[in-house]
């Protein structure tokens, strides 16, 4: 069903996946990388035109000249929606990705209709500890990300098989969140007095053992956003579209259908 | 040849299987006697001084930081007190690490009062930092290479240009640079670049002239490297001399070779295992090396700074060597006519070494193998090359 394609934005050119048709709707793909159909993609793709492209500086698509930070990736983003002739879309961002879709809805949020965040970065909460990632390996990531012993296992065979070229793209999608995200570690201190701009339904979806992005910075966006409602996925880590793909699409669903969160 | 006596000051306290992942970024500064930590550095600063009496031509300083590793933060400290301490060696600093910095006119002022304190005696090394500093400064490392350009960039106009200027860079922005005081040496110390042989690294110093230092690298690799900044000056137009290339290495000395490998062994085994391992993700932050150096340096390195290395190893692949004064004295003429370098750093103080071989190593090797090495690479061609690079990059 779904389909890759190159397409250029304003002469950077990015991997596009597309599936499904309806009113748009554009997941933002976390830290790890996209350029995969996930399986919860497949389920959005049944009743929305979804777009999932790979970030710039990720996998295949080109580095972005001169980005050094989140937000230039926010208006790239924007010209992505010029590109496609979109006057705007519902928004799903997971992790690195849900950060960037905050971003792209505090500068401009009359081009977002709805936006899910799937255990986001962007936040600094005092007192909550994050673990700096950038000491870690691979490995060490993983175990930290998936909650599931037997997802685990299984995604650490895949990171073990992983050949040069693969190690290659890794290597380079973690420079490019280093870029982003080094320091601050996974934020940007102003978003937060940027947020009340947001004035648009938002559905916090979070893993309760979230270890990467503990719970506690979902419950700081649903303070801080005039109109969030956090909801915890029981037994799950950082990565809940993937871990639990029934339950969180279904959810997501029911919000971006009908309203209910 | 010019002879170095490198050094980096480690703390030679860290305990074997010390239970922290390295002794980088972390490794908790409770373990630093101070009461200790004020006779190791006189130890170590009267060895500096024993090293100008035994003929060297130079001594080395270098920045590290939040390590048992070397304890230098501050090499410029360090190098103001040679500068008293001593009176005819050059002082090499190798190197500030410039991009750490976010006011690279801090180096252009601190290396002109050096040079002024020192009567003209500086090098100035200028490095990028490793890895682990850019844990320990929350630095961003995917800029490093664009910081350490910039930069070097501003500190040199500020030292060839004599006007006030604007400088406008990406990562550096300053209205007014104008440093005083000014470097006695004209326009400018001599500069050399400590790296760990990345190509776009080799290619830049044969293009600015600059002195290109191998440090921490197997026989191997040494060989290559030299070979690539040779062919990397005929692209820029011109034939590398011999003190353009410098090699930096552990050294040790004993009467009999088995003595020599008994004394070296455990300093060696804590220098490379103990205190400079550490994981590659510290070791190797994302972003540090661009894709195309990533495969190579890790090829020049394998194993070293993030694995183990046996003491044979180290010493099989040519990391450091080690034995009487003659057999060092024949290996070292041997490489000195293959490579053709003009410098050689011989750090004489390692890891647990105690003061008193590394006094006896120091005078040793300033006995028994500089005066035998001192005329190689110095032909009158080298210094007429020496010379000719330096008339033409004013």
């Amino acid at each position: 069903m779904e389909s890759s394609r190159m397409m250029s934005v304003r002469g950077t050119n990015i991997r596009l996946l597309e599936g499904g048709a309806g009113d748009a709707l554009i997941y933002l793909h976390g830290a790890t990388g996209g350029g995969q159909w996930l399986p919860f993609l497949d389920r959005l793709a049944a009743r929305f035109h979804v777009y999932a492209p790979e970030h710039p500086g990720f996998g295949a698509s080109d580095d972005l000249p001169e980005m050094d930070s989140i937000e230039d990736l926010a208006y790239f983003y924007l010209d992505f929606l010029d590109t496609l002739g979109l006057d705007g879309a519902r928004f799903i961002g997971s992790s690195l990705g849900g950060w960037l879709a905050v971003e792209i809805a505090a500068i401009a949020p009359h081009r977002v209709s709805q936006l899910i965040l799937l255990d986001a970065a962007g936040l600094h909460v005092e007192g909550v500890n994050v673990p700096d990632l950038f000491m870690l390996d691979d490995e060490q990531v993983l175990e930290l990300t998936i909650h599931n012993p037997e997802s685990l296992a299984q995604r650490r065979q895949a990171l073990i098989a992983a050949d040069a070229r693969q190690a290659e793209v890794m290597a380079r999608n973690r420079a490019t969140v280093a870029n982003l995200a080094w320091n601050p570690y996974f934020h940007r201190p102003k978003l937060r007095h940027r947020l009340h701009r947001i004035q648009l339904p938002v559905l916090l979806i979070w893993g309760e053992f979230d270890r990467i992005f503990p719970p506690a910075i979902g419950a700081e966006y649903e303070r801080l956003l005039p109109d969030a409602k956090l909801h915890i996925i029981p037994e799950c880590g950082h990565l809940p579209a993937q871990e639990r793909v029934d339950e969180v699409a279904e959810r997501a669903m029911r919000f971006l259908l009908e309203g209910v969160r | 040849m010019k002879f170095f006596f490198q050094h980096l000051m480690p703390w030679p306290h860290v305990p074997r299987n010390n239970p922290h992942p390295q002794a980088w970024v972390t490794y908790p500064r409770k373990y630093y006697d101070p009461t200790l930590g004020a006779d190791i550095y006189e130890d170590y600063l009267s060895q500096y001084e024993y090293a100008e009496r035994l003929g060297f031509d130079g001594v080395c300083v270098n920045e590290h930081h939040q390590t048992a590793y070397g304890n230098m933060p501050s090499p410029n400290i360090m190098a103001a007190v040679l500068a008293v301490r001593t009176k005819r060696v050059k002082i090499a600093i190798l190197g500030n690490a410039i991009p750490l910095r976010h006011a690279p006119q801090r180096i252009a002022e601190e290396l002109a009062m050096l040079d002024l304190l020192s009567r003209g005696r500086i090098i100035c090394g200028f490095v990028r930092g490793i890895g682990p500093e850019y844990h320990s400064f929350s630095m961003n490392p995917t800029q490093s290479r664009e910081r350490f350009r910039e930069a070097h960039d501003l500190i040199v106009r500020a030292w060839l240009e004599p006007e006030p200027f604007e400088f406008y860079g990406k990562h550096y922005k300053f209205r007014y640079v104008n440093p005083w005081p000014r470097p006695l040496q004209q326009p400018h110390p001599p500069i050399w670049i400590p790296s760990q042989g990345s190509v776009e690294t080799i290619d830049w110093v044969a293009e600015k002239r600059y002195t290109y230092l191998q440090t921490y690298s197997s026989i191997e690799s040494v060989r290559r490297v030299f070979n690539e900044f040779r062919t990397a000056a005929q692209r820029h137009g011109y034939e590398a001399n011999p003190h353009q290339l410098g090699w930096a290495l552990p050294i040790y000395l004993s009467d009999t070779e088995e003595r020599a490998y008994e004394e070296a062994r455990g300093p060696m085994e804590y220098l490379f295992n103990e205190v400079f391992r550490m994981p590659p993700s510290v070791f190797f932050p994302p972003g540090y090396l661009t894709p195309r150096s990533m495969s190579r340096v890790l090829a020049n390195k394998k194993g070293l700074g993030t694995g183990y290395l046996s003491f044979e190893e180290l010493i099989d692949k040519g990391y450091a060597m080690v034995g009487t004064p003659s057999s060092v004295r024949e290996r070292l003429a041997a490489y000195q006519k293959e490579f053709g370098f003009g410098n050689l750093l011989a750090m004489l103080q390692f890891g647990t070494l105690a003061h008193h071989l590394a006094l006896r190593n120091i005078e040793l090797f300033g006995k028994e193998v500089i005066p035998y090495l001192r005329e190689l690479g110095e032909s009158n061609d080298a210094e007429r090359d020496s010379n000719r690079s330096v008339a033409q990059r004013r």
